[in-house]
């Protein structure tokens, strides 16, 4: 009993404690601002709030509490959205980088329902959801100690910048976790049918309101949707590689095999039911930024880079 | 799940988020509260994913997660001008709300109302719509989505098609109206034979 315990305390403390570079964190709050800012500055979320009343009348009070959205303020949510605004920038440039996570995490987790809780709760697939805890969990920890303005970033690799990596990480692998998973709770074994995945493919390229107008739209779909055996593959592929790609933050060699698999994945859906999937740049919180600047200094100062990538790896 | 239960689980996020921060500013190796935070973290995510039982932003992605029915139901918003003719409108002419999110609402709630408050929401929606229109026929559409990034500007997890361009390929008459319908079809049918739509008028509205 003791051995499986202590078994499984090594397997936390390797997950989550192991040392890492500051870099790598630092990166993350980099990678999570932008993208943040990025959506916020191609919507209009502010204006949500001036909807009429009649729009607001069947959502649930304590929904409203629980963001604090209080409709009929459009004036004070473009303020807030000035802040967030503001404080995304100094989180980017690592000016008072913990503050500024932790002070737009917020103001997103508030901002992000002004587009959708007139009608659901649940704004998942709008670009913030994975932004709100990554924001968050990096403000927890020592995410300015790298790409800050001011200061030498520590060269030493520790525990303390590895937790908070892990856990954002593992913030966007559950996305895949559950797209996988959801499918099976709520649709059963029969999502994975062949016939199932023609429909769907079929149903995409037949809504004339849901399309992209390029070309190269609305050709792969029906191509797939010609072959059940391609039909088959698509719905292993929506289930099973989902499913495993929770390994990704904790083992290399899945990194290495289901990220570039994730981004071959969205063009599929892309180019076949016309999703964008506004989450594909956060992708780059999985590549060792780290190793990459030590390689790409490598090169430039004639090192062998054989000598740096083993002390690379043994960090990790 | 209650949404003040649910905000309370969001902000037993943040506050051990927080007490994890404190703890590990003087002694840096200790993680007891980290851990706690860890857990607590991971419980509530997992949880909320594999129960799917939303507590956002611990969210439940429940993405394409259904069975195609043979028939299915969609609705379509068109336009109608002061000489009676009906127009597409395009997904920009809505903005700064985004029609996904509107037509989630119109089926979710819009039925449930009585026809006078219909109608005050559908006199409002015709007013941005036409709003809208005046902008791009004088050449001058409002970017509500690309006024900072341009053509960097995050697209919608939906493609829609844009069937508006400045100034002459806007429909040059006033909206007076709204008409919403329901488009029936038959996924096997309408693919073999792109025709084979039913459309059912669902409401009307005319600007008095």
């Amino acid at each position: 009993m003791n051995s499986i315990v202590e078994r499984l305390r090594n397997l936390w403390d390797r997950a989550f404690f192991s040392p890492e570079p500051a870099l790598n964190l630092a990166c993350a709050r980099v990678i999570f601002a932008v993208h943040a800012l990025w959506v916020l500055l191609s919507r209009d979320l502010p204006a949500h709030s001036a909807l009429p009343a009649e729009f607001w009348q069947n959502v649930d009070r304590t929904d409203l509490w629980r963001y604090l959205i209080f409709p009929g303020h459009p004036e004070l949510e473009y303020g807030l959205q000035a802040v967030a605004i503001v404080a995304l920038s100094l989180a980017a440039l690592g000016i008072l980088p913990r503050f500024s996570c932790f002070v737009s995490g917020l103001l997103l987790y508030h901002l992000a329902l002004l587009e959708t809780l007139y009608w659901t709760p649940n704004p998942y697939q709008r670009g913030f959801t994975v932004d709100v805890l990554a924001l968050l969990t990096l403000s927890f920890s020592r995410c300015g100690d790298a790409l800050r303005l001011g200061g030498s970033p520590p060269t030493t690799p520790s525990a303390i910048y590895c937790w908070p990596l892990r856990l954002v990480q593992f913030h966007l692998a559950s996305v895949y976790l559950f797209s996988g998973t959801s499918k099976l709770y709520r649709a059963g074994i029969q999502w994975l049918d062949p016939e199932n995945l023609r429909s769907w493919f079929l149903v995409f390229a037949e809504q004339d309101q849901v399309r992209r107008l390029e070309a190269m739209f609305n050709t792969v779909g029906p191509w797939i949707a010609q072959y059940w055996l391609l039909c088959l593959v698509a719905g292993l592929y929506g289930i099973v590689a989902n499913i495993l790609f929770i390994t990704v933050p904790f083992n290399r060699y899945s990194r290495r095999l289901l990220v570039p698999d994730a981004f071959f994945f969205h063009i599929m859906v892309l180019l076949s039911l016309n999703i964008f999937w506004i989450n594909t740049p956060q992708l780059l919180v999985y590549v060792n930024w780290h190793w990459l600047v030590t390689w790409l200094r490598s090169k430039t100062t004639a090192k062998p880079a054989g000598e740096l990538n083993v002390r690379v790896e043994h960090h990790r | 799940m209650n949404g003040v239960v649910k905000g309370l689980l969001f902000l037993g996020f943040v506050a051990l988020g927080l007490m994890a921060a404190y703890s590990t500013r003087a002694k840096r190796d200790e993680f007891r509260v980290v851990n706690a935070f860890l857990i607590y973290t991971l419980v509530l995510g997992l949880g909320a994913g594999l129960t799917q039982r939303e507590v956002w932003p611990f969210s439940t992605w429940p993405l394409v997660a259904a069975l195609v029915a043979p028939t299915i139901t969609h609705p379509r918003i068109v336009a109608v001008d002061v000489e009676g003719q009906e127009h597409p409108i395009d997904y920009r002419a809505w903005g700064p709300f985004e029609i996904d999110e509107l037509l989630g609402w119109e089926g979710k709630y819009f039925f449930g109302l009585d026809r006078s408050t219909q109608d005050r929401v559908a006199g409002y929606l015709l007013r941005v719509i036409e709003h809208n229109r005046e902008q791009w026929a004088a050449g001058k559409p409002v970017p509500y989505f690309d006024r900072y990034l341009g053509p960097l500007s995050t697209p919608f997890f939906l493609g829609h098609p844009e069937h508006w361009t400045q100034g002459a390929g806007v429909p040059s008459q006033s909206f007076r109206g709204l008409r919403l319908y329901d488009e029936s079809w038959n996924v096997e049918e309408r693919w073999r034979d792109p025709t084979k739509v039913t459309r059912q008028l669902a409401y009307e509205y005319m600007a008095p």
